[in-house]
């Protein structure tokens, strides 16, 4: 049966933000870019698009619809400039509206409506982290508010990057106050996933919060709030002089506030996050740090524009990923190819990804994944 | 180099000059042991050499011993002729000599590229030997100078040939402009807007025609035709045949004008300008010119009967007609096109373009379009944004192989229509778009089916209220010129010039010139270029008020010649030879020196300037002769 395309749907997705829809000509650069042409898959972006340009059938499955982690290597590379995110987030949306959207998002969906955390823990729990850290509210004396990312706040293994934070940050002198548990999520996956309205409610709720409080600076631990805080925010009225840890730390050492006195005596490959990096153009600070640590750098190959997504992007931190299909697999293995010891990164969803493939593959020995502010911590003596 | 050779008990004193041309001589042939044999050569007053004889210290040697009476006539030992012959004889003419007592011996392409060992620097001895030997005979000639005409005919009145008429008459040059039709303004007066910079083609037209009709100097003959064509650059005389029109497209043409009912020289839309009636009787005009500049312009593509349902259903137009659609009154904020409301559209691409042998049908003549006619591309998407523009509701399927946006601004063009909206599909040459009559009850009259390129060959079925077709350009009607005037015509039928990037609107025949879309699909833009580049080509040639030729040319000796003719009946150039008081005669102008008229006098009464049989027999003597000792 031949289609027919449907041209309303074309209008859909250009009226949810995917403005470039019509924009893209179908070269295929965004294919040949992809990070999933690593693996064996259903989706590719040009396809997907072409799909939503059409508005014909072959988008509906999670693997296509849901595929891209927004990793921005084919907005980067793109001839025509198709902001090809926003094209994917309309398509998302679109499908949203005829319920094409996977449990695990429609949990994550959930728990941020309930608890303003995708994790579906209670909101009350947000900073069990720094229970004994004995940390200052934000107020009028603090300069910094320490926004932590959620992941940070209820992952295990993520709050080690926070406490590592809070000690270097306190080595330094730096004033910063947190303000608990009523900050939100700050939303930027899901909007990804297409679900504009739990962005909208999560995003208006932390601008009248921090504006609420006075915030003026703010130091984030994930560069998914970095770019929504940045970049998403000020057109909501949240306008505030956003730093991500790893260009504060850097900032502390070159200012020589910052006493390194001991020394990480390990080969560090680092791992460009994509919302850092492509995204936000900071490369040079997070390596600044791991060099401030005394850390002996290691090229693993796909750096800083080239940087190889972890696959956590777009909403899929939230998604199960079939094991040969993991890009952070594909990292470790490169990393441990590299010599290294230690793999690096800035990002809480790159480091869990990261570190949960460490350990199926087999490198619970010989390589650890730590976030820049863990590895700098360890050459600074504990106060 | 000193001159140490010794003066040879002859008349004529040849100097010789042996270029080593930075090693691509040198380095095969022994220049050295070249320089010793020639000064062996009887009649070789001097012989020299140098790195590169092109250079203006080597063209000083030759000045330098010509005004110190070192020598009565030159060699040069070189490149291959036509690379520096005319450098040489300009040396040879500042040096105070008849620039044609110059001779050159080519021992670069002859020998150096293609001989290696001894045998080279033999060989170059030996042409060396035989290009004195010419050198002895040579004669002083005279170049031909023939009076020109300062006055240039154009042919065609679009904006290419009042353009080119124009900067002609800007150069002072006087112009007939002959139009086959009973207007100005070709097929440009047929379109709306332009690309890129979206005036008004009426506009620019209006501009042009301005000031054609006001020049003292243009002569516009509207319903004008070249029937007959003689002569030579600077001097040809044409037969003009002016007549009541007769064909359909100028018949219907002249009705749209009666029915518009402005007055003569104001521009109706889609016919152009009137500057006079249209003629109703016959008359015949001579024309007596020295240039011809051809600005005939093209034919848009007329789809057949059944090509993409064209001619069977309403629905079906050419991007022709839909400019005109759009250009007409559009009330009401819907795209209406023969008074049906516009929904939904589909575009499709190369039609009548870019044919492919064995996939396409040819025409009735056999004939393939298969050039790119590169103005669709542009002017669909223009009419696209346009339609999106002033009716954005309008949905538009654009049907394509490959879109061509290559010029100044078009790309913007592109990017702008899928900016708006138009959704692109591409197909293949061998799986172009079906169009169709929806099914009974359908909402869209029309259905195209394709199988999509980029979708794995999925079948779409489109339904549209409306097909555009976007035809291309193929060649005007120019059989009859082109037997006027033996002006080659390439594969795809256009007028051919000589040399696409080195003349590129120049035809063999010295005097007639390119202008336009005769000569290849062009937009406005390339089109005016091209005019301008004719008419600077014949002004150049005009404005001095005569052309000079190269005296190579038959010479007849009354003497001997007793008039039998067989050489007027062997000159291939028409109207070349003739004969005069029972003598032959040549007209220099029209004589290409082919030597055919000496082979075949009986009387051996014909000789070709600058290669006289005496310096043929010369040559041979020389190369048969014992080398030249060393």
């Amino acid at each position: 049966m031949p289609d027919t395309p449907f041209f309303e749907v074309n209008e859909a997705i250009r009226s949810l933000g995917g403005e470039d829809l019509n924009l893209c000509m179908q070269c295929g650069t965004c294919s040949g870019v992809c990070p999933w042409r690593n693996v064996e898959t259903e989706f590719f972006i040009r396809r997907l698009i072409r799909f939503g340009q059409l508005g014909v059938e072959g988008s509906e499955s999670e693997e296509v619809l849901f595929g891209c982690t927004t990793c921005g290597r084919c907005v980067d590379n793109c001839p025509r400039g198709v902001a090809i995110i926003d094209v994917v987030k309309g398509m998302r949306a679109m499908g949203a509206e005829v319920g094409a959207m996977p449990a695990t998002l429609k949990a994550a969906a959930g728990s941020l409506e309930s608890h303003g955390n995708p994790w579906g823990e209670p909101r009350a729990k947000r900073f069990d982290w720094a229970k004994d850290l004995d940390l200052p509210p934000f107020g009028p004396d603090t300069e910094y508010l320490l926004s932590v990312c959620c992941t940070s706040c209820y992952d295990a293994r993520s709050r080690k990057i926070a406490r590592a934070l809070v000690q270097v940050l306190r080595a330094a002198g730096v004033s910063f106050g947190v303000i608990g548990t009523d900050e939100n999520c700050c939303g930027e996956a899901i909007r990804k996933t297409g679900n504009e309205e739990a962005f909208g409610r999560l995003a208006e709720a932390n601008v009248s919060l921090f504006n609420g409080r006075g915030v003026k600076k703010i130091i984030v631990t994930s560069p998914h709030c970095f770019h929504t805080y940045t970049k998403e925010y000020p057109a909501l009225g949240g306008e505030w002089e956003v730093i991500h840890h790893s260009q504060l730390l850097a900032q502390l050492v070159a200012d020589g506030r910052l006493k390194v006195e001991g020394k990480v005596a390990a080969k560090v490959a680092y791992h460009d996050p994509c919302y850092l990096g492509r995204h936000s153009r900071i490369f040079d600070e997070p390596r600044a740090v791991l060099g401030a640590a005394g850390a002996t750098a290691v090229e693993m190959g796909r750096e800083r524009d080239f940087s190889l997504c972890c696959g956590g992007g777009g909403g899929r931190v939230w998604m199960e990923t079939a094991h040969d299909q993991r890009f952070s697999v594909l990292r470790v293995r490169e990393a441990a190819e590299a010599g290294a010891e230690v793999l690096a990164t800035a990002c809480p969803y790159c480091l869990t990804l990261l570190e949960d493939s460490r350990k199926t593959e087999g490198f619970e020995d010989s390589l650890e994944v730590l976030d820049v502010a863990e590895v700098l911590a360890r050459a600074i003596p504990p106060a | 180099m000193t001159d140490n050779t010794p003066k040879l008990p002859k008349d004529e004193r040849v100097a010789v000059y042996i270029c080593h041309c930075g090693g691509n001589i040198s380095d095969a042939v022994k220049v050295e042991e070249l320089e010793e044999l020639a000064r062996r050569i009887p009649g070789v007053s001097v012989v020299r050499r140098n790195t590169f004889m092109c250079s203006d210290p080597g063209q000083q040697l030759i000045i330098d011993d010509l005004k110190a009476g070192n020598a009565d006539r030159v060699v040069v030992c070189a490149c291959a002729p036509h690379l520096h012959e005319t450098t040489f004889r300009g040396a040879v003419a500042r040096g105070g000599l008849n620039p044609y007592m110059y001779e050159h011996a080519n021992i670069r392409e002859q020998v150096s590229w293609v001989h290696h060992g001894p045998g080279a620097t033999a060989k170059a001895a030996k042409l060396v030997q035989a290009a004195v030997a010419k050198a002895g005979n040579l004669r002083a000639l005279e170049p031909i100078r023939m009076e020109a005409r300062r006055h240039a005919t154009v042919v065609g009145g679009g904006i290419a040939g009042m353009k080119a008429a124009l900067d002609l008459a800007r150069r002072g040059i006087d112009v007939t402009l002959v139009e086959k039709s009973p207007f100005l303004g070709g097929n440009l007066a047929r379109l709306d807007r332009l690309f890129p910079t979206e005036d008004k083609a009426a506009d620019l037209l209006a501009s042009l025609y301005a000031q054609v009709t006001a020049s003292r100097r243009i002569t516009v003959l509207t319903c004008a035709e070249v029937v007959a064509h003689s002569g030579y650059v600077g001097h040809f005389d044409l037969t003009v045949r002016r007549a009541a029109p007769t064909t359909t497209e100028d018949l219907e043409l002249i009705a749209r004008f009666e029915k518009a009912g402005s007055p003569l020289g104001t521009f109706v839309p889609f016919v152009g300008f009137a500057p006079v009636l249209p003629a109703t009787a016959e008359e015949t005009i001579a024309v007596a010119t020295g240039a011809v500049v051809l600005a005939v312009g093209f034919r848009h593509y007329v789809p057949r009967q059944g090509e993409y349902g064209y001619g069977d259903n309403p629905e079906v137009v050419t991007l022709t007609q839909l400019i005109e659609a759009l250009a007409g009154e559009q009330p009401g904020g819907q795209l209406m096109v023969n008074g049906r409301a516009i929904r939904t559209m589909a575009l499709i691409r190369c039609v009548g373009s870019r044919h492919i042998p064995g996939v396409d049908e040819e025409d009735e003549n056999g004939n393939l379009n298969q050039h790119c006619s590169r103005v669709c591309c542009t002017a669909s998407l223009q009419a696209e944004r346009e339609i999106k523009q002033r009716f954005p509701e309008t949905v538009i399927y654009d049907f394509y192989r490959d879109i061509r946006a290559y010029g100044r601004g078009h790309e913007e063009y592109y990017c702008g229509a899928s900016r708006d909206g138009v959704l692109f599909i591409r197909f293949e040459p061998t799986g172009r778009p079906v169009v169709a009559r929806s099914p009974a009850g359908s909402d869209n009259p029309l259905t195209v089916t394709v199988a999509d390129k980029l979708l794995a060959d999925r079948e779409l079925e489109v339904p549209v209220d409306l097909v555009v077709l976007a035809n291309g350009m193929v060649p005007g009607d120019t059989a009859k010129l082109v037997e006027l005037t033996k002006i080659p015509t390439g594969a795809d039928r256009f007028l051919l010039e000589v040399h696409p990037k080195l003349r590129p609107v120049e035809v063999k025949e010295a005097g007639i010139l390119l202008a336009g879309t005769c000569q290849a699909p062009m937009d406005t833009t390339e089109a005016c270029a091209a005019a301008a580049a004719a008419a600077v080509k014949a002004a150049a040639v005009l404005s001095r008020g005569y052309v000079e030729l190269d005296p190579f040319v038959a010479r007849i000796d009354p003497e001997l010649c007793k008039g039998t003719g067989a050489c007027i009946e062997e000159c291939p150039q028409e109207g070349c030879m003739s004969l005069v008081d029972g003598k032959a005669t040549v007209n220099p102008a029209l004589c290409t020196g082919c030597g055919m008229c000496v082979a075949v006098c009986p009387e051996g009464a014909i000789e070709v300037n600058g290669w006289t049989l005496r310096q043929y027999e010369a040559m041979v003597d020389a190369i048969v002769a014992a080398p030249v000792e060393a």
